[in-house]
């Protein structure tokens, strides 16, 4: 992925400014709070077919910050330019009909998928709601979005419930693709996933974008897996990016005292292993 | 292997009776835990690790789940005989257990003082004062600062990584022999996580607890574990010390583990993916259980392999183990 890097001239996705603060909120139980500033002043570049990474800790607004680039969460200012359009301008006839363009994959599929519905049913719903394709025709998109995520065409008339974590979180990417976008907020995508599956759902996002030509805004708390998928990281903390380059760059030599505690806090398989316990100082019981 | 081990489990098995039939999520599962160690039992979500936790002090719900054979010993004595007053005094006494979400396991109406200080009037028979400033002593003990007042606020008014403390504090108050703690950092930032390590780490030195380190990360037991024990689908299949563990993993599921794992500062373009799933523990599979989704696999491996000795210390569920470190390296598709 490192080596055909796209081009980053012409950003498909610019964020200057962002910022999201929360009103002070005063309740019957609460005392009056101070407004919170989530998202303090957010510049952000997503070139076509570019993973940028956007990696911090909990809390400090990398959710936020997704979720206000699809106005999912109302900006309070700031610019978020899609491909030349002003985002932030469009009205919410246009905005729905904008979400085409960009979705968002959830990092539980489980609370994000109605339970209700059948594979098939979650993933007509999108095309019917965007009336994408002719009505006879959505069955046989249906199944070639299936194909699309490794999993059986006959899955259509399964639940979620029936489904493990990793199958769950390919319906959910399925149904992101359903409408052909050119960008998505992937959210902490492989954080409920076990180890061997998140690889085949990291090697799956990894696929589909030299397939499709997409372009990730993948979030995460996981460096490692942040700095496996990303052609550029931001670092993000307490609202602010406080280092943002190409992911060698930020990996290999950070230069901020932040990136570099989060770097340093990661734990790595350490071959040497603990010294053995001294047997027998156990004396105090 | 410790000469003396503090905790041993032998042949635990576990049914698990439920509409559809009954199924064994745990099967035969041994091992060791010996004073001022820490024993990483490592698998993935549905291997067991959980469930064998919860039946060394018998915490799992029954009906539906049954300790169907085998034994843990404490010392000397088996905790699965023991009579319902028995193996009170021993949970949270003898052998205590911190879990993954502090939130839900501390009581969200009483202080975190409260919550320490009861245990010790129950196992330690101290009174009220005497239990409420040892509360206090422990929270100051696992770094927590400005003890004395915190003692007085609520879970929900501390952080999560608080939180983990205030657990470690009520833990660790009765000084007990062995700690089990269930994904003790899973919930928390990594920043967090480190502190939450070494504080467990240091307090292993102080009291020569036996710690058992629950995990889903590899990484998280290379760093805290003397020794490691791997599960997959209810069954040990592979035990090793930390060093031979990584540097030479003898079951073709553990390289796979290794594998798939996004290692920081070790890009590569795809990452080896063991295919296929794990078979649902009330699925009875010929011979081994990896065998379906195993490159190693040949025709011996429709026979159950044993745990085979391996090395000194290190044993593996796999006929193959010779070629699996040999070649030491997940082979790749495609």
């Amino acid at each position: 992925m490192s080596s055909d890097r796209p081009d980053r001239n012409a950003p498909l996705l610019q964020v200057r400014g962002l910022k999201k603060v929360y009103a002070p909120t005063s309740g019957f139980f609460s005392r009056k709070s101070t407004p919170v500033v989530a998202v303090d002043g957010v510049d952000l570049d997503v070139a076509p077919g570019e993973t940028l990474g956007l990696v911090g800790e909990s809390g400090c607004g990398k959710t936020t910050t997704g979720r206000c680039i699809l106005r999912l969460i109302e900006p309070t200012a700031g610019s978020i330019t899609f491909d030349g359009v002003d985002v932030r301008a469009l009205g919410s006839r246009d905005l729905r009909a904008f979400r085409r363009r960009m979705q968002i994959v959830f990092q539980d599929p489980y609370g994000s998928l109605n339970p209700r519905l059948t594979v098939g049913s979650a993933l007509h719903e999108p095309l019917a709601v965007h009336k994408i394709g002719d009505p006879s025709d959505r069955p046989d998109r249906v199944a070639e979005l299936l194909r699309k995520v490794g999993l059986p065409t006959d899955y259509t008339h399964r639940y979620p419930h029936e489904l493990s974590g990793g199958q769950r979180q390919r319906v959910g990417i399925a149904r992101a693709l359903a409408v052909g976008p050119r960008f998505i907020v992937a959210d902490e995508p492989v954080s409920a996933l076990d180890v061997s599956i998140q690889a085949q759902v990291l090697n799956l996002l990894n696929d589909l974008q030299e397939a499709l030509g997409l372009s990730y805004l993948f979030i995460a708390h996981d460096l490692g897996v942040v700095e496996h998928v990303s052609h550029r990281i931001a670092v993000m903390y307490e609202g602010k990016i406080v280092e943002t380059g190409p992911t060698e760059q930020v990996v290999g030599d950070p230069r901020h005292a932040y990136t570099r505690a989060l770097l340093a806090a990661v734990p790595r398989i350490r071959t040497g292993g603990r010294p053995k316990p001294v047997s027998g100082d156990s004396a105090n019981r | 292997m410790s000469d003396s081990p503090l905790l041993r489990v032998s042949n635990l098995t576990v049914a698990l009776h439920l509409e559809g039939g009954t199924s064994l999520p745990v099967r035969d599962v041994s091992f060791d835990v010996g004073a001022s160690e820490t024993v990483g039992l490592v698998g993935e979500s549905g291997c067991g690790k959980s469930m064998t936790a919860l039946s060394i002090l018998r915490l799992i719900p029954k009906p539906p789940a049954e300790i169907v054979a085998g034994s843990v010993n404490l010392s000397d004595v088996d905790l699965l005989k023991l009579d319902s007053n028995g193996i009170r005094r021993v949970r949270g006494n003898r052998v205590a257990m911190i879990f993954q979400e502090p939130m839900t396991s501390l009581n969200p109406v009483y202080s975190c003082g409260e919550q320490i200080a009861e245990v010790l009037r129950l196992h330690s028979g101290l009174d009220r004062r005497r239990a409420w400033a040892r509360a206090v002593e422990m929270l100051d003990r696992v770094q927590i600062p400005n003890a004395a007042e915190r003692a007085r606020e609520y879970p929900h008014q501390l952080s999560g990584g608080m939180r983990q403390r205030v657990m470690i504090a009520m833990a660790i108050a009765c000084n007990p022999e062995v700690l089990i703690a269930d994904e003790p950092t899973t919930a928390l930032d990594v920043t967090i996580q480190r502190e939450i390590l070494a504080l467990l780490d240091e307090l292993q030195a102080q009291l020569g607890m036996g710690i058992l380190h629950i995990t889903h990360d590899l990484a998280v037991v290379s760093e805290s574990a003397h020794r490691i024990v791997v599960m997959y689908a209810g069954q040990v299949v592979e035990e090793a010390s930390v060093d031979q563990l990584f540097s030479a993993a003898a079951h073709p599921y553990s390289l796979g583990l290794l594998a798939s794992r996004p290692e920081l500062g070790a890009r590569r373009s795809r990452l080896p993916v063991i295919e296929g799933r794990v078979p649902e523990p009330s699925q009875e599979v010929e011979g081994c259980r990896f065998r379906e989704r195993c490159p190693f696999a040949v025709d011996r491996c429709t026979e159950e392999p044993p745990l085979l000795e391996v090395s000194n210390g290190h044993r593996a569920r796999c006929w193959e183990f010779e070629r699996v470190q040999r070649e030491g390296e997940w082979p790749r598709v495609q």
